[in-house]
């Protein structure tokens, strides 16, 4: 199976916003080098697709085992924090075979794709179901737009309305993993992302409280349950609904700092940590990039509960 | 499953006899007496805790469109409030 990983570097831009002018971009590295090098172990190949900036700054201190240069205009600095999303369909667009796309910010520590990639019974693959009680991304966005979304063929109401009984919420599905066995499905994803994008930029739907989370994430469930494709979902949602979704990765050996998660001090150092004790081959690697880093202004985050998830990780070494 | 046992004492009644002086009487088994057992069934509660329904543990959420929630007076610490995922394998 094909295995790809995609990144565009837009300006300095992140696709969490952390304000002000800073370089927060290049810690991104720490992720893509241990998230290329636990896929390299398990699967063998990678393919990353990417622009120059982001080869440059980053990526050419990775040894990606094929790199495909792409520059793209679909996103710029001006619509990066709405639309950075639409780089992942520029890439989706030039596969002609089955793949699996994995985000930069995914370690897979244990093999969690042979069901999928073994079995072939599957029109395509997820991390995992998600919702976002919090803030209602997907919430708010369905229940403002639900005739619309019925009269732009989007939804299939009753299924909607069933999922809705079913989880108490509604869902989307988190794409840190995303592939496709059935080629139809992938074009028929493309050319809807591509026209939900756009009745969103058009004022047609309302309430978006995250773009690229709405086209990506949540179109995926839709269309995947309006016409019945078979989804596998890396982390079982029984383990989702008992344990969590942090103690689900743990157990399953997956990890997925989403989000604002990778610009974290305490995660980047032990990302760090990770790589120099369980894959010292790859050190050389950190030496070459971190050669480069002078007169850089990061702007490290915090987690809210940092304190109470070092605490666990401590006591469990 | 529970086996309930219950010893029945068996019922008498009495009966006419002879070789007596006058009406004597004796006690004998009541081999057509019905027993009938009535059980009550009594509750012992026990508290086991407030039952959720088919719920999903809260993922903690996008952190909204400005994608952060706070940051200290000297405006470089901000907060994540996204829930990372299986972060303890990074150990």
């Amino acid at each position: 199976m094909k295995i790809i990983q995609s990144f565009y570097q837009i300006d300095n831009k992140t696709c969490y916003n952390i304000g002000g002018n800073n370089d927060n971009y290049l810690l991104n590295y720490y992720s893509m080098l241990l998230s290329y090098i636990t896929i390299k172990e398990k699967y063998g190949e990678v393919a990353m697709y990417c622009n120059k900036l982001a080869y440059d700054k980053m990526l050419k201190y990775i040894p990606y085992d094929k790199i495909v240069l792409d520059e793209t205009s679909i996103v710029d600095a001006s619509n990066y924090r709405q639309e950075w999303g639409m780089l992942k369909f520029n890439v989706f667009s030039q596969q002609n075979e089955p793949f699996i796309h994995i985000d930069t910010d995914v370690f897979l520590f244990n093999d969690v794709l042979s069901g999928y990639i073994n079995k072939g019974k599957y029109d395509g693959i997820v991390q995992s179901i998600e919702h976002d009680k919090r803030y209602g991304v997907y919430d708010s966005f369905y229940h403002a737009n639900q005739e619309n979304l019925i009269k732009y063929d989007f939804i299939n109401d009753n299924l909607m309305k069933r999922s809705i009984d079913k989880y108490l919420t509604v869902i989307g599905y988190n794409n840190g993993v995303v592939g496709f066995n059935n080629l139809k499905f992938l074009e028929e994803y493309i050319e809807s992302a591509k026209k939900l994008n756009d009745l969103i930029k058009a004022g047609v739907f309302v309430n978006v409280k995250n773009q690229t989370i709405i086209f990506e994430q949540f179109l995926l469930y839709i269309l995947s349950q309006k016409n019945g494709y078979k989804i596998f979902e890396v982390l079982p949602e029984d383990d989702i609904i008992n344990i969590g979704f942090n103690e689900t990765g743990n157990k399953h050996g997956y990890t997925h700092l989403l989000s604002g998660n990778k610009y974290v001090k305490n995660f980047i150092l032990l990302i760090r940590n990770k790589i120099i004790q369980n894959y010292p081959n790859y050190i050389k690697h950190i030496d070459e990039f971190e050669k480069t880093i002078n007169n850089v202004n990061f702007t490290f985050l915090s987690h809210k509960d940092e304190n109470h998830l070092m605490k666990n990780i401590v006591q469990k070494w | 499953m529970e086996i309930i046992k219950k010893q029945v004492l068996q019922a008498l009644t009495t009966g006419t006899t002879t070789g007596c002086t006058g009406s004597c009487r004796i006690i004998i088994p009541d081999l057509t007496a019905n027993y009938f057992f009535k059980i009550c069934l009594s509750q012992e509660t026990q508290d086991i805790g407030f039952f959720d329904t088919y719920t999903i543990n809260d993922y903690g959420g996008y952190d909204g469109y400005d994608g952060y929630d706070g940051k200290n007076i000297n405006n470089t610490i901000l907060l994540v409030n996204i829930e990372p995922i299986g972060i303890d394998n990074l150990l």
